[in-house]
């Protein structure tokens, strides 16, 4: 076996330690600071699986997290890239709402959230708001990024060759904006999913968040626990979902 | 330049015509005024909080302006100082061993998806509700984006010439690491202490929010929940714009560090 | 009857700002190009060179004059016209076959009539090895062969060429110079090429015409009577010395015009090309 082939599969295998690292200190932790405080990784698991099989709250929560994320995302998806394509065709209304854009990304969102409660009230059409509202600056900044900088001489070889304008979106365009355009949907998925959680956290009626905070209220850390590893589990699947799909696109072009 | 003019000029008209918008709908009573205050009423009673010191709210724990401002900030500057402090070395040590960065890559690329507010309860648990809780809530959020972008940083220092060129003066390693490639990576890290600083504010406020301690973040929550809107517009608004105003100076010296660089 | 025709072109970038003044690019450019004819045009920086390809390959108006392509007026982009930019042009989505038969297929040219002539171009270019590599994985030298028989294989009766070898070192220059020259002749094609380069443009052409900066004119026309077939070679023979330095007499006094040209002007004209 080649060095280089033995590094890539001690890779692999680190990248799977990790959690298991994490469950170990967790243990560690649990023992330090006692059960009361935080329970270790077996009681977790066990009202994980309660949750799961027996009372099936996990289930019910899960479901309207879910449910906002994806109504969240979806509308961040498709409004976050009409606006980063227009803002990235037209240079003056570029330069004029980029300013506005780069600067709410930096503003605690959180704290504006009572508007979305008073505008859409305390249901799940709060969350998904909120959630909407967080995903779609990444994804407006990054497709207007990638616009701005399609190499022109491409556009120009689409020209030269006669190719109609849908020909050239579709063949041109597209292809060439397509890696930054993943990463944008990708920390879209991101920020709305904490966009989502936090409107739980803060007031909801259901969903993880909501029940998270209740827990903590009671004290009953396991269930806190269990609804992190959840939460956890969904935000790093996703993600390494994304970039098996951009490698999968991507992966061959770039030098 | 006419075209920076215009620019200028339609920038201002939106921010002037969303906020004459917001200020006709409010006083016509088109909305409630327990929804919506009219905007200028947002900037006197922000202006009243600075003129009397005191934010006129019952049984509010810390009702001088300047104590929220001190807590707040006070939590802000310390976990950036940690998210600094430690993350700085952390982004060097994955820089040099490439291998951890690997290993740790798709936990670090998702760790923002994760809502490390979640998992206040066991912080509260270890530090207790107060300010060591809020600030290592804001040092949590903050300094996984130092990391990346020290590490970015230092790497892409390495594709330039420069290290070579300590190599062919025969400079010892430590030589080169202190001489070259900090001050070489110097605008990416800029980059990442912006970043820092920004996730700091963001983490901090959010977990008051949340939390119900004290500060600014604190303010809008509770005012909001004791029905006292025009204080809790107002409040917004503080965050807002000092939000903006930071983010605004963090932008300019961050192009100013690039661009002693000549990029 | 003339391929390519070019009758009292001109280009003037009106100026609709105040302070700014319009810039003439182009003035009363005459061209005539015969079939199998290979010419250069060269100049310097900033000449016009790079409007007027793009005003003959359709992708910009002239604004006086007009242009033939065997007899018929040329407006937009025209099917017998092909171009190969001065940029790296391959798209690096693409695997090479994929990006010849690019042109082929947007026409909607079937699968394997478009697998047939982009396997006949690649080989004549030289890539049969790199068929299903991307661009990113080849050098330079070869991403400029990817674009070039991108443009062959749609079979133009004329190819325009704004300095494809620009961005490639000394050497390679030189020797895609004389593989150009190979299919030039192999599939007898007409060229007209652009460069800055003197030597290129002795090496490869039948005739130069010598641009005068801005407004750019044809200053000069010389025929080159270096017999065919032509190579690397041909560089140290007596006859290239002495036509290379009749075309520096005339190009030096522009060069050296071009270079005070104000910043100002350049600027505006890149802009809008």
């Amino acid at each position: 076996m080649t060095i280089r082939r033995r590094r890539e599969i001690l890779i692999k295998l680190g990248v799977m330690a990790v959690p298991i690292l994490i469950v170990l200190l967790w243990q560690l932790g649990s023992i330090l600071w006692g059960e009361l405080i935080l329970p270790s990784p077996l009681k977790t698991f066990s009202v994980l699986k309660a949750g799961v099989i027996e009372s099936g709250w996990l289930f019910s929560d899960l479901k309207d997290t879910m449910i906002e994320l994806l109504f969240g995302y979806l509308f961040a998806v498709i409004l976050g890239l009409m606006v980063g394509f227009i803002l990235g065709m037209n240079r003056f209304l570029r330069e004029v709402l980029e300013p506005f854009v780069l600067n709410v990304y930096a503003i605690p969102k959180v704290t504006l959230f009572p508007i979305f409660l008073f505008i859409f009230g305390l249901g799940m059409e709060s969350k998904v708001a909120f959630g909407f509202f967080h995903g779609i600056f990444p994804i407006t900044i990054l497709t207007m990024g990638a616009i701005k900088d399609i190499k022109t001489v491409y556009v120009k070889v689409g020209r030269s060759l006669r190719l109609n304008p849908l020909q050239v979106y579709k063949e041109i365009v597209f292809p060439s904006i397509l890696p930054s355009l993943m990463t944008g949907l990708r920390l879209g998925f991101n920020l709305s999913f904490i966009g989502v959680i936090l409107g739980e956290m803060a007031a909801s009626r259901s969903g993880l968040g909501y029940t998270l905070m209740k827990s903590e209220g009671a004290f009953y850390m396991e269930k806190v626990l269990s609804i992190v590893v959840v939460l956890a589990v969904i935000a790093i699947a996703v993600n390494f979902l994304y970039y098996a799909i951009e490698g999968k696109l991507v992966r061959a072009r770039e030098t | 330049m006419n075209r920076a003019h215009k620019i200028t000029i339609t920038k201002w008209s939106i921010l002037v015509g969303a906020a004459g918008c917001l200020e006709i709908i409010a006083r016509a009573g088109m909305i409630r005024r327990s929804t919506l205050t009219p905007v200028s009423e947002m900037f006197i009673t922000l202006w009243k909080f600075f003129a009397t010191g005191e934010i006129p709210v019952r049984f509010l724990k810390e009702s001088s302006i300047a104590g929220n401002f001190f807590i707040t900030f006070g939590e802000i500057l310390l976990s950036f100082s940690f998210a600094v402090l430690i993350g700085l070395p952390i982004g060097i040590l994955l820089w040099k061993f490439k291998a951890l960065a690997r290993i740790l890559n798709p936990y670090l690329v998702s760790y923002y998806a994760i809502p490390v507010f979640a998992l206040y309860p066991l912080i509260v648990g270890l530090f207790g509700i107060g300010i060591l809780s809020i600030t290592f809530m804001g040092w949590l959020f903050a300094i996984v984006a130092v990391i990346i972008n020290t590490a970015t940083g230092f790497e892409e220092v390495n594709k330039r010439i420069y290290p070579k060129v300590g190599k062919s003066l025969r400079l010892s390693r430590s030589k080169i690491f202190l001489w070259i490639y900090f001050p070489a990576a110097t605008p990416y890290i800029f980059t990442g202490l912006k970043l820092g600083f920004i996730y700091s504010i963001i983490g901090v406020i959010a977990s008051e929010f949340i939390l119900s301690t004290k500060g600014l973040g604190y303010l809008v929550r509770f005012s909001y929940s004791a029905f006292e809107t025009e204080i809790m517009y107002a409040s917004m608004l503080l965050i807002v714009i000092i939000a903006v105003l930071i983010n605004g100076a963090l932008m300019r010296m961050e192009a100013w560090v690039y661009g002693r660089q000549g990029r | 009857m003339a391929v390519l025709e070019v009758r009292s072109l001109g280009k003037v970038y009106a100026s609709h700002e105040v302070n700014i003044p319009s810039v003439e690019a182009l003035k009363n450019i005459n061209l005539t190009v015969n079939k199998g004819e290979f010419i250069s045009i060269i100049g310097p920086s900033g000449c016009g060179k790079s409007t007027l390809f793009g005003v003959i390959g359709g992708l910009n108006e002239c604004t006086s004059g007009e242009i033939l392509i065997k007899g018929e007026k040329v407006r937009g982009p025209h099917p017998s016209i092909g171009m190969v930019f001065q940029e790296e042009s391959a798209f690096p989505w693409l695997t090479c076959s994929e990006n010849v038969e690019f042109g082929l297929k947007m026409m909607g040219v079937d699968k394997k009539e478009r697998r047939a002539k982009s396997k006949e171009m690649i080989e004549l270019v030289g890539l049969s090895e790199f068929e299903n590599h991307y661009p990113g994985e080849l050098s330079g030298g070869m991403r400029q062969r990817v674009a070039i028989a991108r443009t062959l294989v749609m079979d133009p009766e004329i190819i325009l060429m704004d300095e494809p070898f620009g961005a490639l070192d000394e050497q390679t220059r030189v020797i895609l110079g004389e593989e150009l020259l190979r299919i030039w002749e192999r599939i007898r094609a007409t060229i007209l090429f652009i460069t800055h380069s003197i030597s290129e443009s002795v090496m490869l052409s039948d005739r130069i015409h010598v641009m005068s900066c801005r407004p750019g004119t044809f200053k000069k026309t010389i025929d080159v009577d270096i017999p065919r077939p032509r190579s690397s070679s041909t560089i140290s023979t007596q006859r290239f010395g002495e036509i290379t330095d009749q075309i520096w007499k005339e190009l030096k006094e522009e060069t050296t015009k071009a270079m005070k040209i104000r910043p100002s002007e350049c600027v505006w004209a890149d802009i809008h090309e």
